[in-house]
């Protein structure tokens, strides 16, 4: 996810209503977002031409479901994405209300093999401290764009920019699909939460069980799109500014899931030089998650090791406990352990909190965060959010 | 429980014992190498895309709330209609389409029969030789009768 409202208010240069943020210069960014229009626009022309010769399967024209987008199966074209308003309370500290993400995805399909996909992000589109409404930290983020070449059914190729494949919290981060409104410091702190580059992605049969695997290599230094909005610490109330961004990374994941896809379990490793500062890490993380009717349980755990002097090694983990209760209600409880080059101390986070989500797509959380030496990088304090996956 | 092995797929052929099992069903053309339940259940997470001849398989479910969507669910998708709806919200997210939903068992067999590489399911007792039937599953729980349409021999429609 994006760094939130927090972070804006140090930037030094001056921000306009509307400002698309970019790693090197405005005109980069102008660049950028000029090149998605253009995608966008290109995709959806060329899709109303080729239904000219193609009418799609033999379905009803168009058809919305919440959580599913608007699909038009005439163009293979689907439009959807997904928004969160939050309201928090840091103890001793500022609470405030805010459109927090307004994400449209287009999803554009080229016959079997071809598949376009983009993420454009309006982020803190509206602010409320207590004093008015502000909109002066909106802006616009490029989150994902890629294309995919689907090789064979086990392998995909894919281009451009992506989520980091470490962790699946990283790769579901959207307020609507995670249980708690505050993320974890394990599923963003040490490793940049997008990559940009290639990466080849699929699922393989291993004794009539899956194996998801995913392979990436990353050249943000030279093809960096919109790489300014991964933040180390995205906590509402973090004050610790520090940025993750790769400058060149590679890296991969496996998951295997088992008992019918009840189980899963996964381990991720990574090397990568980040870009400011310029350090080199390894980076080694294990996750599994189980899940039944009764609920779910979920961890991952993360070492990240430094390969310069002076710069310790950051390591951690959290377990995550979901209980089912009725009326689509969901308890859910968190322990985290985090250490971190940033912090002094052993960093450990305890959230509670419950669920509501009353269909697809759409959920309701209220939650309370206590954590003891987490003030600057993931505050203490009470958490709500509302998500809608559209 | 699943009544037929993991074999290829095969013709609709005398009417089933049981006309109320799951029939698993494709169009004629359609090709599926192994009609086992870890690749039917691949196909409707749209885990297995491609068909040996490169076509996109086209899965289409019944809608959430009905109880061969939910008997589907549960014994070749291995999930519960919870479970299922958060896999799909993820899955959306990533970039990838739940499968088309139509409201009916005889908009699945009439879609089925039509478009190449389509893959749905509906009980036995709807099943025509436009089709070839791909699995049989006898459903663990039976629905109960009047949440489902009647079968085309006890309304006189096929």
């Amino acid at each position: 996810m994006s760094p939130r409202w927090m972070r804006t208010h140090e930037f030094v240069e001056p921000r306009s209503p509307l400002n698309m943020e970019c790693r090197t210069s405005a005109s980069r960014s102008l660049r950028v977002i000029n090149i998605c229009l253009v995608a966008v626009v290109g995709i959806f022309l060329s899709s109303l031409d080729a239904t000219a010769a193609s009418s799609g399967p033999g379905l009803p024209p168009s058809s919305y479901a919440l959580g599913q987008g608007w699909f038009f199966p005439q163009y293979d074209l689907r439009l959807g994405g997904y928004t969160d308003i939050k309201y928090y309370q840091i103890d001793h500290g500022k609470r405030a209300l805010s459109v927090e993400d307004a994400s449209l995805f287009v999803t554009k399909d080229w016959g079997s093999r071809w598949r376009f996909f983009t993420e454009t992000e309006l982020t803190d589109a509206l602010n409320s401290e207590g004093n008015g409404v502000t909109m002066t930290d909106a802006r616009i983020d490029v989150e994902r764009l890629y294309l995919d070449y689907r090789l064979f059914d086990s392998a995909t190729l894919r281009f451009g920019k992506f989520l980091t494949p470490i962790g699946q919290w990283n790769l579901t981060h959207a307020d609507p699909l995670v249980w708690t409104s505050v993320r974890p410091l394990t599923t963003e702190s040490s490793f940049a939460s997008h990559a940009n580059g290639a990466m080849i992605y699929g699922t393989l049969n291993v004794d009539s069980n899956d194996l998801d695997y995913w392979l990436f290599v990353d050249d943000s230094a030279a093809i960096g799109i919109d790489t300014t909005n991964d933040a180390a610490f995205g906590a509402y109330g973090a004050t610790n500014k520090l940025k993750n961004s790769f400058a060149h990374a590679v890296g991969g994941q496996l998951l295997y899931h088992m008992w019918n896809g009840h189980l899963s379990i996964g381990g991720s490793a990574a090397t990568f030089t980040m870009e400011l500062p310029n350090i080199s890490y390894s980076l080694l993380g294990l996750d599994i998650d189980w899940s039944d009717r009764f609920g779910d349980v979920s961890g991952e755990a993360i070492r990240r090791t430094s390969h310069s002097p002076g710069y310790p090694d950051d390591y951690g983990g959290y377990l995550q406990g979901v209980l089912n209760l009725p009326s689509r209600f969901f308890l859910v409880g968190r322990i985290e352990r985090y250490k971190s080059a940033a912090v002094t101390g052993r960093i450990t986070l305890r959230t509670v909190g419950v669920n509501y989500r009353p269909s697809a797509g759409v959920v309701v959380k209220v939650e309370r965060v206590d954590g003891t030496n987490s003030r600057t990088v993931s505050p203490s304090g009470w958490f709500a959010s509302f998500g809608l996956l559209f | 429980m699943v009544v037929a092995g993991p074999v290829r797929a095969v013709h609709a052929g005398p009417p089933p014992a049981d006309p109320n099992a799951l029939a698993i069903i494709a169009s004629q053309k359609t090709i599926v190498p192994d009609a086992s339940v870890v690749l039917l259940r691949d196909i409707f997470l749209k885990k297995v895309v491609l068909t040996p001849e490169g076509d996109e398989y086209i899965p289409v479910n019944l809608p959430p709330t009905n109880p061969l969507r939910m008997a589907f669910n549960r014994m070749v998708i291995h999930m519960d209609a919870q479970q299922n709806e958060l896999f799909w919200d993820r899955a959306y997210f990533g970039g990838t389409s739940p499968p088309y939903v139509l409201g009916s068992e005889r908009a699945v067999l009439r879609f089925v029969a039509t478009e190449n590489a389509a893959i749905g399911y509906v009980r036995a007792c709807f099943v025509t030789p436009a089709v070839k039937v791909l699995k049989l599953i006898t459903l663990d729980v039976p629905p109960p009768a009047r949440t489902l349409a009647p079968c085309p021999e006890a309304s006189g429609r096929r």
